[in-house]
């Protein structure tokens, strides 16, 4: 069989001529960089990714009825299933948002849920992303070069061709779309996902903007021709946090944003993907409540595991911290300021004093993790293979209906001690190849 | 009950003309279980396009964008309104106001002012929030220009000094720190000057008004323009244009019983 | 046909003009380099009087160094193609990945010149790179006011390189006349005004050549 990986150095060229890179801020400059490639690919197995399929289709699905209902009626707090203090602590929370019904009952449209899979191979959910989720663009540009650098891999193996993304993509915009042009509202040049923002936009003919573009008349949001046409915009998938959205709605510093866009969505008058206000479903307080909300809201047990989860804030769950306190992993929930991400057996004797009175004193403000095994996949360094830490985000799609997208974006840490697998921490990304048998 | 007429003016000068000046002004009185509408009318120049929203705490705005180049901007409302009612309530979800925010989060001042106090005065609900009021009012002095919308309790507390903003955020911060409900209110009272902020707390099923800055209950003296967790969900207007101008802002507002 | 924005429309016309800058002066660059091996040391000094540019230079050593690679020398070939490609990477929804990686590769081989101890073998490539380029344009692109705007900016660019040389009138005239279908298809708002004074100087007997210029300058100016 043709190895592909002696192709990697060709592979990375081709990368690298069609600008496949992030930016990154070092000592104030900007700087683009090459987003490292390996060649040994992921392989999920057609048996593995449709347990993984029905699984990740079930999750978004929930937790798409949990945002339409935590800005409404409620009713999951209501029931007693969600603590209301978890909901409204979360800094993704919007109140902006209260009373605010997605068009068609589509919060997160693009979802990005990170999973690991462990020793024993079951898959975990590590986290949910669902405002705005990057990385398709990597393993999807990827895929086209790996099959000219290595034909014939691809005519041996059956691995599913994953290069029907943007058509996904599309689909999930024209879905909610209003009624006019779809665009893609990037932050501009100097982000670290322009690569992304600019490919996606070439590839579903959606109109690339930057804020100073759109513009808001009498509550329909446009774009200005050349020649001071005007355009209408139906649907705007944009790659701008929700506080720099909108000064008029959220942040007012906000110089990236456009005014009154929000109100233009609430109107019905545009489809803003994702929409605003998703952050209170992917934050680390709310995961643990994930599968009560396949439960609840789809009255089916949930499929996919998390990683078991403790919330100091019940009483038997803080009992099982302060026991087992060596053996987990403390995450600190308040975003910034916070301890971050804390392995108990790391911490000197006042440090780890310091901590459980802290968690003793805003129980809510924590989460812990048993400290999960997880595979390491191999990785070439130096013509050797060496394994290291690596997770998959896969895509789920929601439009008409839940699509997972068959690929994902395999990444890996380069270091071998570590467990930070962010492209800014100088990790690099493979492509993951589901198998149609 | 009493019959309040109310005029809020609003005058931007710019040093040199801007354009597509987008703006957002919470200046819409609403109906609350303590005051009724009952006329409204609001303006502003130059021509703009306007529309009107309401944002999720429930607070009316109305909003637009005046795209030709101007170097005055001027917004006026006025209208009148019944206060001082005991109504039903409109906004029953007092667990949102007890978590605290980026500008309420309690600081070592505040928590070094916290255990100065006496944990049992006031027991729980608006006595203990009264107590908690005349507290503050011993350490903070009433000093305008010192802090601005983004201030925080803390820094208020830091330097012992704000205006009726200041004095509010303080309230909450120490009412959730007891887990008591309190929100933040922007609204005008009587007499000739600004806009006031006070707090209102929940107890026994509704909400009430103290005012810190004077250190009383608010009465049908008080109209309410909007209310949120804190300062910065209450920002009466905003505005962002095109063109490199200094603005010079000026509002009046005049409160008189009818 | 998309609409385009303002902005881009603006991104599209340097694009055309920043990657004619670098392909015109790049040919002279070379024609220099070759002379001054062994005919004339010196003549970097009239290549910074002909292109109009400042001679910051202590050498000829130092000229074919900072003005070819160097990124801190506003002038310099290099200073130019990585203006092209900052108005080309904000383009690539328009110009399509394709066409922006030949922009990317003349980058890349620029970089490569600036070490290799064969520059002018490394600066063909980027040559090569820049012709492919344009023939990409003309393959790929589908938007006739896309494709018009930047070879508009590319016949502008010419035009003005030219002029500022001094070249052979027939040469000149050939290159204005090269440029006016360009302006057309833009569709950008022409300053007509200028446009008919730009016409007066170039077709008089005797060129107009500093009258040409200021014309050319103000020809989007509306």
């Amino acid at each position: 069989m043709h190895d592909i990986c002696k192709e990697a150095d060709a592979i990375n060229e081709q990368l690298a001529r069609y600008g496949v890179k992030f930016g990154i801020y070092k000592n104030g400059e900007f700087r683009e960089q090459l987003f490292p490639f390996d060649a040994i690919p992921r392989i999920i197995d057609a048996e593995e990714f449709e347990y993984l399929e029905k699984g990740l289709k079930q999750r978004v699905t929930a937790l798409n009825c949990f945002l339409q209902d935590i800005y409404t009626d409620k009713k999951i707090v209501k029931d007693g299933v969600i603590p209301p203090e978890f909901v409204y602590a979360s800094s993704g929370y919007l109140p902006q948002c209260e009373g605010v019904r997605a068009p068609k009952g589509v919060a997160s449209h693009i979802s990005g849920i990170d999973l690991v899979q462990a020793k024993d191979g079951t898959w975990y959910i590590l986290e949910d992303n669902l405002r705005v989720p990057s990385g398709a663009s990597y393993p999807l540009i990827a895929r086209g070069l790996c099959r000219r650098a290595s034909p014939e891999t691809f005519r041996e193996r059956k691995i599913v061709d994953n290069r029907d993304y943007a058509q996904l993509l599309r689909r999930t915009m024209d879905h909610v779309n209003a009624g006019g042009d779809n665009v893609i509202l990037t932050p501009g040049r100097y982000n670290a996902a322009f690569f992304e923002h600019s490919y996606l936009a070439e590839l579903t003919g959606s109109v690339l903007v930057t804020g100073s573009d759109l513009f808001v008349e009498d509550d329909i949001l446009y774009y200005n021709g050349m020649g001071g046409e005007k355009r209408r915009v139906g649907a705007v998938y944009r790659r701008i946090s929700d506080e720099y959205l909108d000064p008029m709605n959220f942040l007012p510093e906000s110089v990236i944003g456009v005014p009154h866009i929000f109100d233009v969505f609430k109107k019905g008058n545009v489809a803003i993907i994702n929409a605003p206000g998703n952050g209170v479903a992917d934050d680390k307080g709310i995961y643990y409540f994930v599968p009560k909300m396949v439960q609840y809201y789809l009255g089916e047990e949930c499929i996919t595991h998390n990683a078991p989860t403790y919330l100091p804030y019940y009483p038997e769950d803080m009992k099982y911290v302060l026991d087992k306190f060596d053996e987990i992993v403390i995450k600190d929930v308040a975003e910034a300021g916070g301890y971050g991400v804390v392995f108990g057996n790391k911490l000197t004797k006042a440090e780890k004093e310091n901590l459980i009175a802290l968690i003793k004193a805003e129980p809510r403000r924590f989460i812990a993790q048993d400290v999960i095994d997880f595979i390491d996949i191999d990785i070439m360094e130096n013509g050797e293979r060496v394994p290291r830490k690596a997770d998959l985000r896969a895509f789920v799609l929601t439009g008409e209906d839940v699509t997972v997208w068959k690929s994902g974006l395999t990444r890996f840490s380069r270091n071998p001690d570590s467990f930070i697998v962010n492209s800014s921490q100088g990790g690099g990304f493979k492509d993951t190849w589901v198998l149609s048998r | 009950m009493s019959e309040l007429a109310f005029e809020y003016r609003m005058h931007s000068d710019f040093e040199r003309p801007i354009y597509n000046h987008a703006f957002r002004l919470m200046l819409l009185p609403p109906d609350t279980g303590r005051q009724k509408v009952l006329s409204l009318e609001a303006e502003v120049a130059p021509k703009s396009w306007m529309s009107q929203g309401r944002d999720g705490f429930g607070n009316r705005y109305f909003y637009g964008t005046a795209v030709e180049g101007h170097s005055t901007f001027t917004a006026r409302v006025r209208g009148r309104v019944q206060t001082g009612l005991e109504g039903p309530e409109d906004d029953a979800e007092p667990i949102l106001y007890t978590i605290p925010t980026p500008t309420t989060a309690p600081g070592p001042c505040a928590i070094s002012l916290y255990h100065s106090l006496d944990s049992s005065n006031g027991g729980g609900g608006l006595a203990r929030a009264e107590y908690l009021m005349a507290a503050l009012r011993q350490v903070l002095l009433y000093m305008p220009g010192v802090t601005d919308t983004t201030s925080s309790s803390e820094a208020a507390l830091q330097q012992k000094c704000g205006v009726c903003q200041d004095f509010t955020q303080v309230l909450l911060t120490l009412c959730r720190m007891d887990g008591i409900p309190a929100r933040y209110v922007a609204g005008m009272v009587i007499g000739e000057g600004t806009t006031h902020a006070w707090a209102e707390i929940w107890s026994d099923g509704t909400w009430h008004g103290l005012d810190p800055t004077w250190g009383r209950r608010v009465n049908g003296d008080y109209i309410e323009l909007c209310h949120g967790r804190d300062c910065r969900d209450c920002l009466l207007n905003r505005g962002v244009y095109a063109g490199p101008a200094i603005e010079n802002q000026m509002i009046t507002v005049s409160v008189k019983n009818v | 046909m998309g609409v385009i924005t303002v902005d881009k429309a603006d991104h599209l016309y340097w694009l055309g003009r920043y990657s004619e800058r670098v392909y015109t002066t790049l040919k002279l660059y070379c024609d220099g380099y070759d002379s001054m091996l062994d005919a004339d040391e010196d003549f970097y000094k009239k290549l910074c009087v002909m292109l109009d540019i400042p001679n910051i230079y202590t050498s000829r050593d130092d000229f074919l160094q900072r003005y070819g690679y160097d990124r801190q020398d506003y002038n310099s070939i290099i200073s130019n193609l990585t203006r092209a490609y900052d108005n080309a990477i904000v383009m690539r929804d328009e110009i399509g990945t394709e066409t922006l990686g030949y922009i990317q590769m003349a980058v890349y081989s620029m970089d490569a010149a600036s070490v290799s101890s064969a520059p002018m073998i490394q600066l063909q490539k980027v040559v090569d790179h820049l012709l492919a380029f344009w023939g990409c344009v003309d393959d790929q692109i589908d938007g006739y006011c896309i494709r018009g705007i930047m070879k508009f900016g590319k016949r502008v660019e010419r035009l003005d390189l030219y002029l500022r040389f001094h070249m052979d009138p027939n040469e000149v005239r050939r290159t204005y006349r090269r440029m006016l279908p360009r302006a057309r298809e833009s569709q950008l708002p022409i300053n007509q005004t200028a446009m008919d004074a730009l016409k007066r100087y170039i077709e008089a007997p005797e060129m107009d050549y500093e009258g040409a210029l200021s014309a050319l300058l103000e020809i989007l100016n509306v």
